[in-house]
């Protein structure tokens, strides 16, 4: 690994020197918590053939916690010099004073924890200049101009420092790299429009020719899309509208345990009565969900910012719902364990070696998907999704593409959705800016699309 | 309210009962204080927090922005840096952010404080008719220097490897020099933190003793100040600081009633996020509103609901619900940015499709709909004194009688766009982004939808013969804002000019042209009511608060729709 200390982000040295800084000031005893989160993007946006803006982003987020006889408050800044930061500790301490008595749940925290380490820092991501990234754009727009077609898109490289430092005075550092590229390339008219997009910890891991030809293809494929019906159609849901379609199981908490054990709880894993659906087959017998930091193909930051590891965690199993997340204390309390189970947001679902094409094949007649926007939940129990396709519908007919036609509204469940499956694709890394996903394709029976949108 | 009903609850605390002298909730809330905090709140803070001893003394008010000698001296290096680099034109913005935030639960006991402080310095710099953007949260001349000479060099390398299609220049604009701040009467990060605490569970406390069985739902208190300078290459050099407060009071009324079971939850008025300081928790009065809060949850949960019937109907919004519809559908809509295209790998493009000089003076909606636009109206989250491009805003018409007038523009848009039509013109001072740490993008201003020939809510609910009134609506729609759909936290039937009973999982189809097109009355200036909006944009994401001002309006014709059926 190259040495990430040139000023850019904040390497472990400054980290634990900043860190100790902070720990020889606390006043009135109790616990120390630091974390701080130091990023480095370099980034280029385009639109209409030309690029918008060239950027570089550099900063460094420090939060302190502090636990003071049973009260905690947290401070969050970025101005890390030694007066502003003893200002902070000065405040938080006050805060903390101020603040409600919590007990001792922090303090079941306490442990160090082992961690994995996957391999997401990158020398090549790290070493990309902005020659680099502006390459790309222009590739993009050329191939775009091919076709009389105009592109948008954003590319950025990134390296962040994650520190948690605790009271032992343990330093949890890890860094990462990680490229963001997506790209939109629509008829001049705006009458068509194609997309295409991943994210990866390492530059040499995307191909971006092969993606800006997808975008390039999907816009030249979606002209002249025309009206058909709504109401429900079998569909071949790209990996990337899988994950949008999927998208609120991890972002809205519903992947919780805890609520999913409360009486009367909403939560779509919940029976009602205070139990959870773990156990129980809730999906079709061909979906596993995982999550793994050493997932060779899925790395993320092995711990979170209270310091506990993520431990490679099954969710679904053949359609059992095997795990739902907790933390550390939920594992003291409820399960006399000592470990939690907690999901960073990454996940995968498992695929088959199924190109997309024999999905597409076996449709007698239905849409195949490029991915959705606008993703809201409008009944969490069941996980009724709602949103818009967008960037490519076609209709199939006896197997064949046949014709673009134009955006809808849909809105289903996951849980009834999901247990439609018909066949799996392959899986693929999909654009996730927040957290890293790699799932397959999907043929879905019945998928119900509510109305019909003219937007492109 | 009688006293009796109050000391029913039994549970006051002793410290407090011997206030309850009064006869109404006001006056027990406000003998929970010493009276000097209602009588002149700016005077009596002080010394009610000395009262509190040396908890409230511990937390100083936050520093100011750092010595003004030091970034004026940032600041001129970085832009004379980006010029000596070859930028054509630059600029540098200096923010810092301070916010605090108290939950508290559903119990007095469960709560939080944040609190954060953020710097940052970014310089953007033109060449070769591309921006360069670099910023960073030290505030240091050395890096004013290495911001702007990286942003030069970054824009650089863009504009010689993909040389621009159309280069960007900027509107002309005089250079401004000055100083401003959000006219505020007292600044909240000047009252001790646990005197704001206190007042925030006061009202649970109070509320809990207004009536058996009401609790309150998480409630909370903001408070934002973020301090700005803006130095440019042509001579500009101006300090602003900006405030803005806002919370949350829900009271969750239940009911003993099979037809409602779980109860309603009702929000305190005047509590919307504004540009406003200490003094909208004291202007929003609660304990007055308390009554009548939950004698409104009580009157509607004597109503059980009414299923929907999907089909067109005439529709009445109030004027939240106006607003938030005209936010998401004309309000994104008529964004020149989303127009050109240039968000559409992100947030979309508009469905006011092609040339943006053409677009203009294009009929948008019914002509009673008139709509201005300004940066200027006080206690609005979009006012400025100057924007992000160092341009005073203008007040301007953007919608008059149905067309479309004027975009918000930027100095770049507004050259862009006289260079289209041949119109010179200068920026309506429509630049933005929510810190230094995110390069400028035409934001949003504040909008006010003009009022019309209708009275007040009540008085248009009289119009309708068989529809349904939108109440608190919020309105979601696509990636161009053409189709979509609002929601209302409640919808309730109109039959022959009355309010009837609340119906459920109903929601109106909107596409956007024909909505606007069915306008068909709106309410008059009393029924008016001012709303925060925020509009996020962009790849990376830049968001922008402004409000928008709107009054009730009826819609013929409109798509009701049952959220629980497959179809409409």
């Amino acid at each position: 690994m190259r040495d990430p200390d040139d000023g850019r982000f904040l390497s472990i040295e400054r980290a634990k020197a900043l860190t100790e800084k902070l720990r020889k000031k606390i006043f009135g005893g109790g616990f120390l918590y630091v974390n701080i989160d130091s990023q480095w993007n370099s980034q280029v946006t385009w639109s209409d053939n030309s690029i918008t803006f060239m950027g570089e982003h550099r900063d460094t987020q420090v939060s302190i916690i502090r636990h003071v006889r049973g009260n905690s408050a947290m401070t969050a800044s970025n101005e890390i010099d030694d007066d502003s930061l003893l200002a902070a500790l000065r405040r938080t301490e006050a805060l903390a004073r101020l603040s409600p008595e919590r007990g001792n749940r922090m303090t079941a925290l306490l442990n160090v924890e082992e961690h994995s380490s996957p391999q997401i820092w990158s020398d090549e991501t790290y070493g990309i200049d902005s020659e680099g990234t502006a390459t790309v754009a222009a590739t993009a727009v050329n191939e775009a101009k091919k076709l009389g077609f105009v592109t948008a898109g954003f590319l950025q490289a990134s390296a962040y420092g994650q520190v948690h430092n605790r009271d032992d005075n343990a330093t949890l550092y890890y860094p990462s790299t990680k490229v963001d590229f997506s790209l939109t390339v629509r008829s001049p008219d705006g009458s068509a429009s194609g997309w295409a997009g991943t994210d990866n910890s390492h530059w040499n891991r995307i191909d971006f020719s092969k993606l800006i030809k997808r975008a390039v293809e999907k816009c030249h494929a979606s002209r002249n899309p025309v009206l058909i019906e709504p109401g429900r159609y079998n569909v071949v849901l790209e990996p990337q509208a899988v994950a949008d379609f999927f998208s609120p199981v991890f972002g809205t908490g519903a992947i919780n345990r805890r609520m999913a054990e409360e009486r009367d709880s909403q939560s779509p894993f919940s029976l009602g009565n205070g139990d959870s659906k773990i156990g129980l087959r809730i999906f079709d017998s061909r979906i596993t969900i995982t999550s793994n930091p050493m997932d060779p193909e899925l790395g993320f930051p092995p711990f979170d910012y209270t310091g506990a590891a993520y431990n490679p965690a099954v969710w679904v199993e053949n359609g059992v719902l095997k795990n739902l997340a907790y933390d550390r204390y939920y594992a003291v309390q409820q399960l006399g364990s000592n470990a939690g189970l907690q999901a960073s947001g990454s996940y995968r679902i498992a695929g088959t070696n199924l190109p997309i094409e024999r999905l597409i094949g076996g449709l007698e007649r239905g849409l195949l998907i490029t991915r959705f926007s606008g993703i809201g939940v409008s009944d969490f129990q069941s996980l009724t999704v709602t949103g818009y396709t967008r960037d490519g519908v076609w209709l199939v007919v006896k197997g064949k593409i046949e014709q673009a036609v134009r955006n809808f509204r849909f809105s289903d469940s996951i849980l009834s959705a999901f247990n439609r499956v018909e066949q799996i694709g392959m899986a693929e890394r999909v654009y996730s800016p927040y957290a890293p996903v790699m799932v397959p394709s999907m043929r879905i029976k019945d998928f119900n699309m509510v109305s019909l949108s003219s937007s492109i | 309210m009688s006293l009796q009903k109050i000391g029913r609850g039994g549970r006051l605390p002793t410290s407090r009962r011997k206030f309850l002298t009064g006869s109404s909730a006001v006056a027990l809330y406000a003998s929970l204080f010493p009276r000097d905090v209602f009588a002149n709140p700016a005077n009596s803070i002080g010394r009610f927090a000395a009262d509190h001893g040396g908890r409230t003394s511990q937390l100083a008010p936050l520093e100011s922005l750092a010595d003004p000698e030091l970034i004026r001296a940032i600041s001129s290096a970085a832009v004379e840096a980006a010029k000596a680099a070859g930028a054509t034109y630059a600029d540098v913005r200096l923010t810092r952010t301070v916010s605090q935030n108290f939950f508290i639960g559903s119990t007095v006991a469960i709560g939080g404080v944040t609190d954060s402080q953020y710097a940052a310095i970014g310089v953007r710099a033109l060449v070769g008719g591309v921006w360069g953007y670099s910023c960073s949260p030290v505030w240091s001349v050395e890096e004013g220097v290495a911001l702007a000479q990286s942003a030069v060099a970054r824009a650089r390398v863009a504009s010689r490897v993909l040389p621009p299609k159309v280069p960007v220049e900027l509107a002309t604009a005089p250079a401004q020099v000055g100083t401003w701040s959000t006219p505020i009467s007292i600044d909240p990060f000047s009252i001790p933190i646990r005197e704001r605490i206190d007042f925030l569970t006061s009202w649970m406390e109070f509320a809990n003793h207004v009536k058996r069985g009401v609790s309150h739902g998480v409630s909370q208190m903001s408070f934002h100040r973020q301090e700005r300078a803006f130095a440019n290459t042509e001579g500009a050099y101006l300090t602003q600081t900006f405030f803005e407060s806002g919370g949350e009071f829900p009271l969750n009324v239940s009911s003993a009633d099979w037809k409602r079971p779980g109860g309603i939850q009702v929000f305190a008025p005047g509590l919307k996020r504004a540009a406003k300081g200490w003094e909208m928790f004291i202007e929003a009065k609660i304990p007055e509103a308390i009554p009548a809060m939950i004698e409104d949850a009580e009157e509607s949960m004597q109503y059980p609901f009414a299923s929907v019937n999907i089909g067109k109907y005439d529709i009445l919004f109030d004027s939240e619900s106006v607003a938030n519809l005209f936010d998401a559908t004309l309000g994104t809509a008529l964004e020149m940015d989303l127009i050109m295209g240039q968000h559409a790998n992100s947030t979309g493009t508009s469905y006011l499709n092609g040339p943006p000089e053409l677009v203009l003076n294009r009929s948008l909606a019914n002509d009673s709909l008139t709509v201005t636009a300004n940066r200027t109206v006080t206690g609005q989250l979009a006012t400025v004194k100057w924007d992000d491009d160092g341009v005073i805003p203008a007040d301007f018409t953007v919608i008059e009688h149905g067309q479309l007038r004027e975009f918000p523009t930027t100095r770049e848009a507004a050259h862009f766009l006289s260079g289209r039509d041949g119109k010179p013109r200068i920026s309506n001072g429509c630049s933005g982004a929510d810190s230094a740490m995110k390069m400028p993008v035409q934001c949003a201003p504040n909008y006010s939808i003009q009022p019309g020939a209708g009275g007040a809510f009540g008085d248009m609910v009289k119009e309708i013969r068989n529809g349904y009134a939108v109440m608190r609506g919020s309105t979601k729609m696509d990636f161009q804002a053409r189709t979509g759909v609002s929601y209302g936290t409640v919808i309730r039937q109109i039959i022959n000019g009355r309010l009837n009973l609340p119906v459920n999982n109903a929601a109106i189809m909107v596409e956007s042209s024909e909505m606007w097109a069915n306008l068909s009355l709106l309410g008059g200036a009393a029924s008016s009511g001012s709303f925060p909006m925020i509009r996020t944009k962009g790849q990376p994401a830049r968001t922008n608060s402004h409000t928008v001002t709107s009054v009730p309006a009826i819609f013929k014709g409109v798509t009701v729709m049952d959220l629980t059926r497959n179809r409409v």
